[in-house]
């Protein structure tokens, strides 16, 4: 499940495109010059990621993709074939027995296809829907593989990426400094903090007894300061380079709820997830039932979307039954805030929840859920 | 106002300067698809 360091944050290549970014594009307020430097900045660095075997193959898909993508506001047939395409390469992607030409994998994990590959359904949707017009080729470059959120995204939705302004207010010093301290602070919980809870507390599960619930604790933080240091270091380039990047944490640690801990953690999939799934599933369901059974029809909601989160992070019967606990803890809980809600009302259900003691306990509780979740997957 | 900043920007230096100094120990947590 862990896949190969290709866009690795502590190697020179990385920073060299990163300083390269910010001297050549930050200066630049002329609209097209820019979004044509951003394009090349991104599509050089997937390419240099990608190495001499892999580039051609993410030229090829890039060319695909805007291909498809034009089409796709044409036809719903081309729409289709995007989504076709798309899912192919994912489950190559994600399958290493699957044999793929030479240079394809590496490229695919190069440019983090899974990431690509949900900016692409909402690029796809965006157009095919009308909301948006074809994307010139620089534009879906610069959405599709943006070089600062290769690595662990965040996933950037298409309306927000159409919103940002073509050029931006020119970078002042209070921002350039909140920028690289957003990096500074990224940088610092990765190869500080994340690696000294990394080399003290993990064993890989091979401890047993007491010292194997401390480390499903511990496990839990070091992804949680992990991931969340790739977000901070994304949005601080993102803030310095004046391009649109989404938050992805809220301080999960402290969620009092698993529905909560999805407003809080890698929140960009969680909008993913209820824009792409959850809201278009509840609809149809909602339609069909002439929406007599709201509740019902949010719980199944619920189970085809984390079930289908679970696959994306990784195509095994592990990655289906955490999505699959997520999806009943998800239940559970809005179940239960439904029955909290006839009994208590309004104002009773929030005066329980702000009680000290329930407030502990229901933060310890999905604390553990979450933490031992995460064993499912990576237990030995 | 420039002594925070200043502060700032040395607290910075501080950070990006333990990191450099641990980074390459390995131990990557490549959350790409998890």
């Amino acid at each position: 499940m862990l896949a190969d360091r290709v866009v690795d944050l502590g190697t020179a290549p990385y920073w060299f495109t990163v300083i390269a970014a910010l001297v050549v594009i930050v200066p630049l307020v002329h609209a097209r010059v820019r979004a044509f430097a951003i394009a090349g900045v991104d599509l050089g660095f997937a390419c240099l990621c990608a190495g001499a075997a892999g580039a051609p193959f993410v030229l090829a898909l890039i060319a695909l993709a805007y291909a498809l993508v034009a089409l796709s506001g044409r036809s719903r047939i081309a729409a289709g074939a995007a989504g076709a395409v798309g899912l192919a390469l994912f489950v190559a992607h994600k399958l290493p027995a699957i044999e793929l030409p030479s240079g394809a994998r590496g490229a695919l994990a190069a440019i983090g296809f899974s990431y690509v590959a949900l900016r692409a359904v909402e690029l796809v949707r965006a157009v095919a829907e009308r909301r948006h017009p074809p994307p010139r080729l620089d534009e879906l470059i610069a959405y599709l593989i943006p070089f600062h959120m290769l690595a662990a995204g965040p996933i950037q939705a298409y309306d927000d990426f159409r919103a940002q302004p073509a050029v931006p207010a020119p970078l002042a010093f209070a921002d350039a400094l909140d920028g690289m301290d957003r990096i500074a602070r990224g940088l610092f919980k990765k190869f500080v903090i994340a690696q000294a809870v990394h080399d003290v507390l993990l064993t890989g599960f091979a401890a047993r007894g007491p010292y194997f619930v401390l480390e499903v604790q511990a496990y839990y933080v070091w992804v949680y300061l992990d991931f969340s240091a790739y977000s901070d270091i994304a949005v601080g380039i993102g803030r310095l380079l004046g391009r649109a990047t989404p938050e992805n944490f809220a301080n999960p640690l402290a969620a009092r709820n698993i529905t909560e801990f999805w407003e809080r953690w890698h929140i960009s999939l969680s909008l993913f997830i209820r824009r792409n799934l959850f809201i278009p599933i509840q609809l149809a369901l909602g339609r069909k039932t002439d929406g007599a059974h709201p509740l019902a029809t949010a719980c199944v909601a619920i189970a085809i979307a984390f079930l289908a989160c679970g696959l994306w992070h990784g195509i095994s019967l592990r990655f289906l039954a955490w999505g699959a606990l997520h999806a009943v803890a998800l239940i559970a809980t809005n179940v239960y805030r439904h029955r909290l809600l006839a009994r208590l009302g309004r104002k009773g259900v929030k005066a329980y929840l702000a009680r000290p003691v329930i407030r502990v306990i229901a933060t310890a509780l999905t604390f553990e859920l979450i933490a031992f979740s995460l064993v499912v997957v990576v237990y030995p | 106002m420039r002594r925070t900043a200043a502060l700032r920007i040395l607290w910075i230096a501080i950070r990006i300067a333990l990191a450099i100094v641990m980074m390459g120990r390995g131990s990557y947590f490549m959350y790409q698809g998890f």
